[in-house]
C-alpha cells in the first residue's frame, strides 16, 4: 500500500483519456468474485519489472510502459487469494484490456498483529534501560525477514541491526509521531486499534520513503485516509494470557456516501486483572475516528481523531536470588488491597491525536498534503513514597522527623542473602526465616502503610503515600508534502515540518492511603533548606492531586526540512535524499530547589540548539526481474534526545557537559532473489554511531573523591562520547514445497559493540561540584540490546478450505548484560587517597567485570486458524501458542551500579548469594493468544 | 444505519462487561477490635523471677503461656531509637520498663508512643544487661533483635493508645528500678560549655553524642544521650532552662544513666533566666606568677592522716567513710576520692585546703590537677571562703569556675589536667579552698586524684 499521493496520481491517470498514450498499456478492472464489487487500492505488480501500481476507488487499474514480450502480472489484495495472470504483449497493442478480474477472499484474516507483544517491554521499568520496542513496527511488511522478526523474535528484545526503536520513525499520514523525549515511537498513543491502522506504508532500514528522510532504521506511516477502508462491520474478540485477557474490538467503515463522505469508526476495550505476569492488570480504551470528505477531484480533507487510554500495572526487574525463591511470573510492585489486586507502578497514558489532512493534487503530476495535528494530554507514571515526614519545633530550631520502611518486598535487607552478608559469621536461621517469609508473603502490604499512616503518631502526614512522575504534553505540528513527477523517469519528493511541543513535568500526589496530608520535603537532606522542593514556597503540607518534588517545563521545537530525488528506470532505481533539521531545548524551573538555590533551578535555562543535515541514498540495480542488487548508504548527525541533554532535570538547568550531535554512517548491501521456487534475500551492513550521550541513576556505594570521605550518595551519572559499531548479515528464505506448505528461514546474525571509551561524570546534590571521573574503558563490550543473533525455520500449511497452521523453531544467541560503567572507571580501582586500592589485583578485576553473556536458547512457536463465509457473514477465528516447550530465558538485564568499587564488588561476588547482583528480565513461559472474528 | 447502532450497543455492551479495578482504590476498612487478649504476668514480676534466678539470661518456654503488658514510650521517628521499644508498666505513675529488641525499622508507625501492647513471651528471651532489661530472641546463644517475620507472633497491639504522663523526678532520684520509664524532670538547663553545640553532631560524638544537664535544685548532673543518626542531631543547643521528658535508661556500657529524647520537643526551654552556679569572678592579672603563695603537692606525706598536721581538712559530711585518701603512683602523691563500693547513696566530702593568706600580695591565682577516671559524670567541684572556721555550713561558699578532668569510662587515666587560671585577687584576707566530691554508690562513682594545688601572686 503505497502513499496517498501516488494512490491519488494513479487515481487520475487512470481517469485521463488514453489518446494521450503511445506507449503500450495494460489496464482492467479488479472485482470481489462473490460480490462483483469492486476492489480499491489492490496492488497490480509487473514481476520482471518490478513495477506497480493500485486500483483506484472503482476497482480500475493502469499499468503504463509496458515492453513488447512475455510478461507475468501479479495481483494482491488484503484479505485475498493472489492472483497471477501470464501475458503477451504485441507490439502493435496499444492497449491491453484485461477486463473484470476476479479475486477470491482468502478468508484467512491476516494475522493479528496485537497478538504480538508489542507492549510488552514497556511494561518492565528501570530508570536506566527503560527498554523499547521496535518489532512492532515491522507486521505489515511483506518482507519474510521482517516479518519473522515481528512474529517469531518479538518476545526477545530482538532488535534488527541491534538498534532501538528511536533508530525507526513512526507517523501518522506523514507525520512523524515519535516522542521528542528519548525519540522513540508511544506504542500506547494507538495501541488496541490494530483493525483501522492496518494500512501502513513501510520502509525499511535504509531505503527511501516518500514522505520522510527515515530513521536509520526505515519507518512505518500509518495511513487513515476513510476512503481507503472497506465498507463493512468487523467485531473481535480476543483472549490471551500475555499482556492483558481480552480484548474486544469492534470497526465501522461507511463507505461512498452519496454525500461524497467517508467515515470509519473503531472502539477497542483490552484489560486484564493480570496478565502473564502477576499484578499486571491491563485496562485500555482506545476510540478511532476518520471522517472524510472528498470536495472534487483535486481537493480531499480527512479528519483523524484518536483516544487511546492505556492503564498498565509494571512488572520488576528481579535478581537471580529473587527468581529463584518465587518464578519468572514474580511481580515485586503488587500486593492484596482487600483481595483485589493493587499494582504499585502504574503505567497511565492518556495522549490524543487530532489531525486534519488537505489532500491536494494540483496536476497529474503534483500534489501536496498538508496536515495539522495537535496532541495533548498526560503519561504518568506511578510509585510509592515512604519518606513522608513532619516538622517540629520552633522557627529556630526545626526538625524534620518521620521516614517508614522501604515497602518493597524484594528489597535487599529482606532478603536470604542479607543475613549471610557477613561471610564469616553468616546468619543462617535469620536468612532462613526471610525466605520463608518472601516466599509466603513477597508481595507489598498495603493495608500496614494504611495502619502507619492512620497511627496518630505522625499528626495525619502519611508516611506512605501513592504519587506519579507525570509528563503532560502539547504538541504542535504543522508541515506539508510535495510529491511531483518530473517526467517518466524523475520525481521528487519533499517536505516541511514545524513541531512545537511544551512539556509539563511534576509529581502529582495520586493516593496519601488514608493520611490528611504529605509534607514535600527531602528527608535525606542535611537541612532544612537543602531539603526543600520548592524554596518559594517551604515547608508545604499537600493533598491528593497536587503537584510537590519537582515542576518544570520543556519547550522544544524542531523545524525540518526534507528532499529527495528518485530516478528510476526498467534497470536502475536510484534516490538520493537531504535533510535539515534544527531543534531548540529549554527547559524552565517552576520550584526553586533547595540542593540548588537560584536560577540554578528556577527560572529558564540556557537555550539549547542542534543544527543537522542528514544525507543518504540508495540504488537498486535489476540484473532481471529475478535477481535484484541494492546499496544503501547514509550520514546522520542527529541532535541529543532531550532526555539526555539536562543532567538532571528534575531539579535544576544544568546541562550536559560535553553535549553533542550524534553522528551516524550506516551502510548496506542486498541480494534479493525472485523465483517461483525459491525467494530469498540477503543483505550485509554496517552502521557507525558516533557520540551518543546516555544519563542515567542510581544509589552508588563505594564512590571515591567525594567531600568529608563519603562513600555513598545518590546520583546522576552522565556518559558522553559513546561510540558503537553495528555489523552484520540478514538472512530470509522462503521455499513452497508442495501445494501449499511453505518451507521458511531466515537469520539474523549481527554483532554490536562499544567502539570508545566514553567519558564519565556524576552529579548530586549531595556533592558541590560535579565529580569527574573520566574515561570508561567500555571498548569491545557488547551492546545490551537482545540477542545479537537469532535464527528461526519453519513450515507453513495453506489449506484451500480455508484453515492454515505453521510452526517455527526459532533459536537465539550471544545477548548480553547491561554492564554498569562506573565499575569500569578509575574509581573501581581507586582508594579514597587517590591511589590504586592496597589490594587490588589486575586478574580478579578482569574476572569480576566480565560481561554476562545469556545462555542461548530455543523457542518453539504454533499458530492456526480457520475461516468460514456464512452468505454475506464471515467468521474466523486466530490461535497461537508461543514458546510451547516451556524454555525459562531470559531477555535482557543490568548490573546494579551500586558496587562502585573493587572491594564492594569483590566482596558482593565473594557471597554466596550477592545482595546487589544483577537484575533480570525473563521471556514468558508457555503463551496463548487467540481471537475470533465476525465480518459483515 | 442499523448496522451502525448495532456496533453502539454492542461497544457499550462490551465496555460494561469488562471493568477492571486498577487504581481507584477506598480506604480500606482497619479492624479496630480489642484483641483477645489479657496479660497473665507483670514487667515487675518477669525482672525480679530472673533477678531471684542468679541468671542473666531466661528463655521461656515455647508452651509457656506468660504475657505481659505494656505502653509504649519509645519512638523512632526522628531516629533517636534505632530497633528497639520501651515500654513501661502504665500509662502514669510508672513503676517500671523493659526494651524490647526487634529487627524491624520505623517502629513508630505501628507501635506509636503510648499504645498498650501484649507481649507473649513464649519464645522470647529476658536478659538482664548490667541493669538494663531487655526482652530479645535467642539465636544461636546470642541475644538478638526479633526477626522481623516473627514481630506479630510475639506482639498485639491494644486499640488504645493513652496519652503518657510522665513520672516527675530530680535528677538525685535516678535509680535502675526507673530505668526503661517515661520521665518528667523540671528546672533544668543544658551545662554552660554545651551552649552553642550540636546534640550529636560535633566532630568528637561517636555514636551518640553526649550533652551535659543541670537541675537547679540538685547538685547533680544529668547526661541527654542522643544518636548521631538521629534527625536532631544538628540542632542547637539552647541556652534557656526548662523542662525535659525523656526515656531514662543507661548508656550502652550500662555504666551510667542517660536520658534519651524521642524528638526535640520533648525538651522545652523558655524560661531565659539560668540557674547556673555563681562563679567568683575577679578581674585580676592572670599573667603574675612571682611569688608562690601556696603550694602543695602531697609529696612528702606518708599516709592519709598527715592532712590534719598540714592543716588540711577532709570531711564526710554524712560521716560516712568514704574520703580522700592518699595514693602515690611513680613517687608521685596525691589525693584520690571515689565513692565506688562505698555503700554510701549519699556520698558528699569535702576537702580544704589550711587557711591562705592573701593580704601581702595582688594579683593572686589559683591552679590545681585533676585526673578521673571510671567516669561516671563530673561530680567534683571547688569552692573558696573567706570565712571559713572548721564549720563547712556556717562558711559562705563560693563556686569557681574551673575545669576538672573528664576522664575515661572504663580503664585508668594517666593525665592530669589543669584546672586553669583562677583569679583570686578580690579576695582578702585568709582564704581556704575546698574541693567537694559528690557521690553516690552505685550511680555517680568517678573517682578523682587531685595534685599540685597552687597559689601564685605578686
Amino acid at each position: 500500500m503505497k502513499n496517498n499521493f501516488i494512490f491519488i496520481f494513479f487515481l487520475i491517470v487512470s481517469f485521463q483519456s488514453i489518446k494521450t498514450q503511445i506507449i503500450p498499456s495494460i489496464e482492467g478492472r479488479i472485482i470481489d468474485d462473490y460480490s462483483g464489487k469492486s476492489l480499491v487500492n489492490a496492488q497490480i505488480l509487473l514481476l520482471k519489472e518490478v513495477t506497480k501500481t493500485y486500483s483506484d476507488l472503482d476497482g480500475n487499474f493502469k499499468l503504463n510502459e509496458i515492453k513488447p514480450g512475455d510478461h507475468i502480472l501479479e495481483i494482491t489484495f488484503f484479505g485475498y487469494k493472489s492472483k497471477r495472470f501470464p501475458f503477451f504483449m504485441d507490439k502493435s497493442t496499444k492497449t491491453l484490456q484485461l477486463g473484470a478480474i476476479r479475486l477470491k477472499e482468502n478468508h484467512k484474516e491476516q494475522v493479528d498483529q496485537s497478538f504480538i507483544m508489542l507492549n510488552e517491554e514497556d511494561l518492565y521499568e528501570n530508570e536506566k534501560s527503560e527498554s523499547n520496542s521496535i518489532t512492532g513496527l515491522l507486521t505489515s511488511s511483506k518482507d519474510i525477514f521482517l516479518k519473522t522478526v515481528a512474529y517469531e523474535f518479538s518476545p526477545t528484545f530482538f532488535k534488527p541491526r541491534n538498534l532501538g526503536s528511536e533508530y525507526s520513525e513512526v507517523l501518522l499520514n506523514g507525520v512523524k509521531m515519535n516522542k521528542l523525549f528519548n525519540g522513540r515511537p508511544q506504542w500506547s498513543n494507538w495501541g488496541g486499534l490494530n483493525d483501522v491502522l492496518r494500512n501502513q506504508e513501510f520502509s525499511k532500514s535504509m531505503t527511501h520513503s516518500n514522505s520522510t528522510f527515515s530513521g536509520i532504521n526505515g519507518s512505518t506511516n500509518l495511513l487513515t485516509d476513510a476512503s481507503s477502508y472497506k465498507k463493512g462491520i468487523k467485531i473481535s474478540y480476543a483472549a490471551s494470557n500475555r499482556s492483558y485477557k481480552g480484548r474486544v474490538m469492534a470497526s465501522y467503515s461507511s463507505g461512498l456516501l452519496k454525500s461524497g463522505w467517508y467515515y470509519t469508526f473503531s472502539a477497542s476495550k483490552r484489560f486484564a486483572k493480570e496478565g502473564f505476569r502477576e499484578g499486571t492488570v491491563y485496562d485500555a480504551n482506545s476510540f478511532f475516528t476518520s471522517i472524510e470528505k472528498k470536495i472534487n477531484n483535486k481537493h480531499r480533507l480527512n479528519f483523524t481523531g484518536i483516544y487511546a487510554s492505556n492503564t498498565r500495572g509494571k512488572s520488576s526487574p528481579n535478581t537471580q536470588e529473587v527468581y529463584d525463591l518465587k518464578n519468572l511470573k514474580y511481580n515485586a510492585y503488587w500486593g492484596d488491597q482487600e483481595e483485589e489486586i493493587r499494582n504499585s507502578r502504574l503505567k497511565k497514558i492518556t495522549e490524543p491525536i487530532l489531525q486534519l489532512n488537505h489532500l491536494w493534487n494540483i496536476s497529474d503530476e503534483t500534489s501536496l498534503q498538508t496536515s495539522i495535528t495537535y496532541q495533548f494530554g498526560k503519561s504518568g507514571n506511578s510509585r510509592l513514597d515512604y519518606g513522608g515526614a513532619r516538622i517540629i519545633g520552633d522557627d529556630d530550631n526545626q526538625t524534620v522527623i518521620g521516614g517508614g520502611t522501604n515497602p518493597d518486598p524484594s528489597y535487599y535487607q529482606k532478603l536470604p542473602s542479607y543475613f549471610l552478608r557477613d561471610i564469616n559469621n553468616p546468619d543462617y536461621e535469620n536468612a532462613y526465616l526471610a525466605e520463608q517469609e518472601f516466599i509466603k508473603n513477597g508481595q507489598i502490604n498495603w493495608l500496614d502503610m494504611y495502619q502507619a499512616n492512620q497511627n496518630v503518631s505522625n499528626k495525619g502526614n502519611s508516611i506512605y503515600a501513592l504519587y506519579e512522575d507525570r509528563n503532560d504534553d502539547k504538541q504542535f505540528m504543522i508541515g506539508s508534502i510535495l510529491s511531483k513527477k518530473i517526467n517518466k523517469n524523475f520525481k521528487i519528493n519533499a517536505s516541511v515540518q514545524y513541531q512545537k511541543l511544551k512539556s509539563e513535568n511534576f509529581a502529582s500526589m495520586l493516593d496519601l492511603l488514608g493520611g490528611n496530608g504529605f509534607l514535600d520535603v527531602d528527608i535525606y537532606a542535611d537541612d532544612l533548606d537543602e531539603a526543600q522542593s520548592d524554596l518559594q514556597n517551604p515547608n508545604r503540607i499537600i493533598s491528593e492531586g497536587e503537584k510537590f518534588k519537582y515542576h518544570f517545563n520543556f519547550d522544544i521545537s524542531v523545524l525540518n526540512g526534507f528532499a529527495q530525488i528518485q530516478y528510476a528506470t526498467r534497470k536502475t532505481d536510484v534516490f538520493f535524499a537531504v535533510n535539515f533539521n534544527n531543534t531548540t531545548y529549554q527547559r524552565t524551573g517552576l520550584y526553586e530547589n533547595g540542593a540548588y538555590p537560584g536560577k540554578s533551578s528556577l527560572g529558564k535555562s540556557e537555550k539549547l540548539q542542534f543544527p543537522n543535515f542528514s544525507v543518504k541514498s540508495g540504488v537498486i540495480y535489476k540484473l532481471t526481474g529475478r535477481h535484484i542488487f541494492s546499496a544503501n548508504a547514509a550520514y546522520y548527525t542527529k541532535a541529543p534526545t532531550l532526555q539526555n541533554s539536562f543532567s538532571n532535570a528534575r531539579e535544576n538547568n544544568d546541562i550536559v557537559i560535553g553535549l553533542t550531535d550524534e553522528k551516524i554512517a550506516a551502510i548496506d548491501l542486498s541480494y534479493s532473489l525472485r523465483h517461483p521456487k525459491i525467494n530469498a534475500q540477503i543483505t550485509l551492513y554496517g552502521i557507525d554511531l558516533k557520540d551518543q550521550t546516555d544519563i542515567s541513576f542510581y544509589f552508588a556505594d563505594g564512590l571515591t573523591g567525594i567531600e568529608n570521605s563519603q562513600t555513598t550518595a545518590f546520583v546522576q551519572e552522565v556518559l558522553t562520547g559513546i561510540d558503537k559499531q553495528n555489523f552484520g548479515l540478514e538472512l530470509g528464505l522462503e521455499i513452497p514445497i508442495i501445494a501449499g506448505i511453505k518451507f521458511k528461514a531466515v537469520a539474523a546474525i549481527g554483532q554490536s559493540v562499544y567502539s570508545s571509551n566514553p567519558d564519565l561524570y556524576l552529579t548530586s546534590d549531595d556533592f558541590t561540584e560535579p565529580l569527574n571521573y573520566g574515561e570508561v574503558s567500555l571498548k569491545n563490550y557488547f551492546v545490551s540490546e537482545g540477542p545479537q543473533q537469532a535464527y528461526s525455520i519453519g513450515f507453513e500449511y495453506n489449506s484451500p478450505n480455508y484453515w492454515w497452521f505453521g510452526i517455527t523453531g526459532n533459536y537465539f544467541d550471544h545477548s548480553y548484560i547491561n554492564i554498569a560503567p562506573i565499575m569500569r572507571t578509575k574509581n573501581f580501582y581507586l582508594d579514597n587517597d587517590g591511589l590504586p586500592i592496597h589490594d587490588y589485583d589486575e586478574g580478579v578485576a578482569k574476572e569480576l567485570l566480565k560481561q554476562e553473556k545469556f545462555n542461548p536458547y530455543y523457542l518453539v512457536n504454533i499458530v492456526g486458524g480457520k475461516s468460514w463465509k456464512i452468505n454475506n457473514y464471515y467468521i474466523g477465528f486466530f490461535v497461537n501458542v508461543g514458546n510451547l516447550l516451556n524454555t525459562e530465558y531470559k531477555t535482557g538485564g543490568f548490573e546494579q551500579s551500586r558496587n562502585a568499587n573493587y572491594n564492594t564488588l569483590l566482596e558482593d561476588k565473594t557471597r554466596e548469594k550477592p545482595l546487589f547482583g544483577p537484575k533480570y528480565w525473563f521471556g514468558y513461559g508457555t503463551s496463548y493468544y487467540t481471537s475470533v472474528y465476525f465480518r459483515f | 444505519m442499523k448496522n451502525l447502532k448495532t456496533l453502539i450497543f454492542t461497544i457499550i455492551l462490551l465496555s460494561i462487561i469488562s471493568c477492571v479495578q486498577t487504581d481507584d482504590f477506598d480506604i480500606p476498612k482497619i479492624e479496630n477490635e480489642m484483641p483477645n487478649i489479657v496479660s497473665t504476668t507483670s514487667i515487675k514480676a518477669l525482672k525480679s523471677a530472673l533477678d531471684q534466678s542468679g541468671e542473666k539470661m531466661y528463655t521461656f518456654k515455647e508452651n509457656e503461656s506468660s504475657i505481659i503488658e505494656g505502653f509504649v514510650i519509645s519512638s523512632d521517628e526522628a531516629g533517636n531509637f534505632y530497633k528497639a521499644l520501651i515500654i513501661q508498666d502504665n500509662f502514669e505513675n510508672p513503676t517500671i520498663g523493659i526494651e524490647i529488641m526487634i529487627d524491624q525499622k520505623a517502629l513508630f508507625t505501628k507501635y506509636n508512643f503510648g499504645r498498650k501492647i501484649f507481649i507473649k513471651l513464649a519464645g522470647l528471651s529476658i536478659f538482664n544487661e548490667r541493669g538494663k532489661y531487655k526482652l530479645g530472641y535467642l539465636l544461636k546463644n546470642n541475644m538478638e533483635e526479633i526477626p522481623s517475620s516473627k514481630v506479630n507472633d510475639f506482639i498485639i497491639r491494644s486499640t488504645e493508645t493513652m496519652e503518657i504522663l510522665p513520672l516527675k523526678v530530680e535528677i538525685d532520684d535516678f535509680s535502675d528500678q526507673l530505668i526503661g520509664t517515661y520521665v518528667q524532670i523540671e528546672n533544668i538547663q543544658f551545662k554552660k560549655d554545651e551552649i552553642g553545640r550540636t546534640y550529636a553532631g560535633e566532630p568528637f560524638d561517636e555514636f551518640n553524642g553526649e550533652r551535659i544537664i543541670e537541675q537547679c535544685s540538685s547538685q547533680w548532673n544529668a547526661i541527654l544521650s542522643t544518636s548521631t543518626y538521629s534527625d536532631f542531631k544538628s540542632n542547637l543547643i539552647s541556652d534557656k532552662n526548662g523542662t525535659i521528658n525523656a526515656v531514662l535508661t543507661k548508656d550502652f556500657y550500662g555504666e551510667k544513666f542517660v536520658l534519651l529524647l524521642n524528638d526535640p520537643s520533648g525538651i522545652e526551654l523558655l524560661n531565659t533566666k539560668r540557674c547556673d552556679p555563681e562563679y567568683l569572678t575577679c578581674e585580676g592579672n592572670l599573667e603574675s606568677d612571682q611569688n608562690i603563695i601556696f603550694y602543695e603537692d602531697f609529696d612528702h606525706m606518708k599516709n592519709t592522716k598527715d592532712l590534719k598536721e598540714m592543716g588540711w581538712l577532709n570531711h564526710n559530711v554524712n560521716f560516712g567513710n568514704g574520703k580522700f585518701k592518699k595514693r602515690s603512683k611513680n613517687g608521685n602523691v596525691y589525693m584520690q576520692i571515689s565513692a565506688y563500693n562505698s555503700e554510701e547513696y549519699f556520698m558528699e566530702v569535702w576537702l580544704i585546703t589550711p587557711k591562705i593568706n592573701l593580704d601581702k600580695s595582688s594579683d593572686e591565682i589559683l591552679t590545681f590537677k585533676t585526673r578521673s577516671s571510671f567516669e561516671t559524670g563530673t561530680i567534683l567541684t571547688a569552692w573558696v571562703s573567706n570565712n571559713f572556721d572548721e564549720n563547712i555550713q556556717n562558711a559562705t561558699w563560693i563556686q569557681l569556675d574551673v575545669g576538672i578532668s573528664k576522664g575515661s569510662k572504663g580503664s585508668e587515666n594517666t593525665d592530669f589536667i589543669s584546672s586553669g587560671k583562677v583569679s583570686l585577687d578580690c579576695l582578702q584576707g585568709n582564704v581556704h579552698i575546698a574541693f567537694k566530691y559528690q557521690g553516690s554508690d552505685p550511680n555517680k562513682t568517678t573517682t578523682y586524684d587531685i595534685d599540685h594545688v597552687l597559689v601564685v601572686g605578686n
